[in-house]
C-alpha cells in the first residue's frame, strides 16, 4: 500500500475529528473551507513522521488543533448565530435539545478551555491531555474540574426556564 | 445532566458524517498552504524578487553613468545594499517554515509559530531601518550629480547636507511608522491571540488565580 493510500484510509477513518475541531472553532463557511484544506495539508506533510507511537486519532487531533489555533480568521462583522439561537431558547423560542445547549456552552468557552473540555469529553485521560496540549498534568486536572462545574451550572441556568 | 452522554449524542448528530472524498483529500494535500506562515513566506519571497529587480535596474544605471565615476560609486552602494537585502530576505523566506512541526504538542507548536511571525516581522523592520536612510542619501546625491555637481562640492555644501538631514529625519520615521502600522493591522490580532493562548497553556493566568 502506498503512503498516499495509507493516509487516505486513515484520514477517512477519523475524519470526524477534523469535522469536530472545525465545527467547534470556526463559524464562517469560507474559513471552514480553508481550514479543511489546511488541516489535510498539514497532516499530509507530517504524516511521514507518524510512527504509530500514539493512536492515529490522537495524532490527527494534535495536527487539527495546532492548525486551527494558528489560523488567521478573516475579519468580518461579528455575527453570533449561536447567541441568537440560545436567546430564542430562553425567551419563548422552541426548546433546544440538551446536546445543542451543551454545544453552545462549549463554543462559548475560550479557545484553550474549549480544547481541554472537548479532549476530556472525548475520553482522553488527564496525562494524555497534558501530552497533547503541553500543559502540566496538575494544571489540566484542576482546569477540567472547574470547567465541568461551570458547564453544568450554566446548563442548569439555560434549561431552568423549561423545568 | 450527564454531559458525557450529551456529548456522545452531539458527536453522533453533528460530527459523525463521512463526507470527505478521496479526490478532495488529494486536492488539499497538493494545494498551496493558506496558513499565515505560508503567506508571510510568500510575502518575503516577493520582496526578494523586488530586490533582484532593483539590482538589475541599478546595474543598468551604472552602465549608463559609467563616464562619471562618482555617480557609479553612489549607485554601487545602493546596489550592494539591495544585493545583501536579496540574500537576507531569500534565506529568511526559505528557512521560515523549515522547523514547523504540526504534530508536536499544542503549546510548543504555538510558541514556534509566534517565534516565526516575530522573526519575519523583525527581518522586514530591520532591513528597512538600515537601508532606507542610505537609499534616501544616495538618491539625493545621485539627483544632484545628474545636474552636474561633484561629490566634493556636495559634501562641502551646508544647504545640501541640511537637506539630507531634514529628509532623513522626516521620511525615515514616517515610512517606519507607516510600515509598522500596516504590519500591526495585519498581524497584531493573531499575535495577541497566540500570546494569550500560550499564556493560558503555560498556566500563567492559572498561577495568578491561585497565587
Amino acid at each position: 500500500m502506498s503512503l498516499e493510500e495509507e493516509f487516505l484510509g486513515k484520514i477517512k477513518e477519523d475524519e470526524n475529528i477534523i469535522h469536530k475541531v472545525i465545527g467547534l472553532y470556526v463559524d464562517h463557511a469560507e474559513d471552514r473551507r480553508d481550514l479543511y484544506q489546511e488541516i489535510l495539508l498539514q497532516a499530509w506533510r507530517s504524516f511521514k513522521n507518524f510512527k504509530g507511537n500514539s493512536k492515529f486519532s490522537t495524532w490527527l487531533y494534535k495536527v487539527s488543533l495546532n492548525t486551527v489555533l494558528s489560523f488567521k480568521k478573516k475579519e468580518r462583522p461579528s455575527q453570533n448565530l449561536d447567541d441568537a439561537m440560545m436567546e430564542g431558547t430562553r425567551v419563548g423560542g422552541s426548546k433546544k435539545e440538551n446536546h445543542e445547549v451543551l454545544y453552545y456552552l462549549i463554543k462559548r468557552l475560550d479557545e484553550v478551555d474549549r480544547m481541554l473540555m472537548t479532549l476530556h469529553l472525548d475520553g482522553y485521560s488527564n496525562p494524555e491531555i497534558a501530552e497533547i496540549t503541553g500543559m502540566s498534568n496538575n494544571h489540566v486536572g484542576v482546569k477540567i474540574h472547574r470547567l465541568k462545574s461551570k458547564i453544568v451550572d450554566q446548563f442548569k441556568k439555560y434549561t431552568n426556564g423549561y423545568s | 445532566m450527564d454531559i458525557h452522554k450529551e456529548w456522545d449524542q452531539l458527536n453522533t448528530k453533528l460530527f459523525s458524517n463521512k463526507s470527505l472524498k478521496n479526490e478532495e483529500i488529494m486536492n488539499a494535500i497538493t494545494s498551496q498552504s493558506s496558513s499565515v506562515i505560508a503567506k508571510v513566506k510568500q510575502g518575503l519571497k516577493i520582496k526578494s524578487y523586488w530586490c533582484a529587480g532593483f539590482v538589475a535596474m541599478f546595474l543598468a544605471l551604472m552602465f549608463t553613468a559609467r563616464g562619471n565615476m562618482e555617480q557609479v560609486v553612489v549607485i554601487a552602494i545602493v546596489a550592494a545594499l539591495y544585493i545583501v537585502g536579496f540574500f537576507v530576505i531569500n534565506k529568511a523566506s526559505r528557512d521560515l517554515d523549515a522547523n514547523i512541526k504540526s504534530d508536536g504538542n499544542v503549546l510548543s507548536s504555538l510558541q514556534e509559530n509566534a517565534k516565526l511571525f516575530k522573526r519575519a516581522l523583525n527581518i522586514e523592520k530591520g532591513l528597512f531601518l538600515y537601508t532606507s536612510p542610505v537609499i534616501i542619501i544616495c538618491s539625493l546625491f545621485y539627483g544632484r550629480m545628474e545636474r552636474g555637481a561633484t561629490y566634493a562640492e556636495l559634501i562641502n555644501d551646508p544647504k545640501f547636507l541640511m537637506t539630507i538631514i531634514i529628509c532623513s529625519a522626516i521620511l525615515v520615521p514616517l515610512a517606519f511608522i507607516m510600515g509598522k502600522y500596516l504590519n500591526n493591522k495585519a498581524f497584531t490580532p493573531l499575535m495577541e491571540e497566540l500570546d494569550g493562548n500560550i499564556g493560558k497553556l503555560q498556566g500563567i493566568e492559572f498561577l495568578k488565580e491561585v497565587g
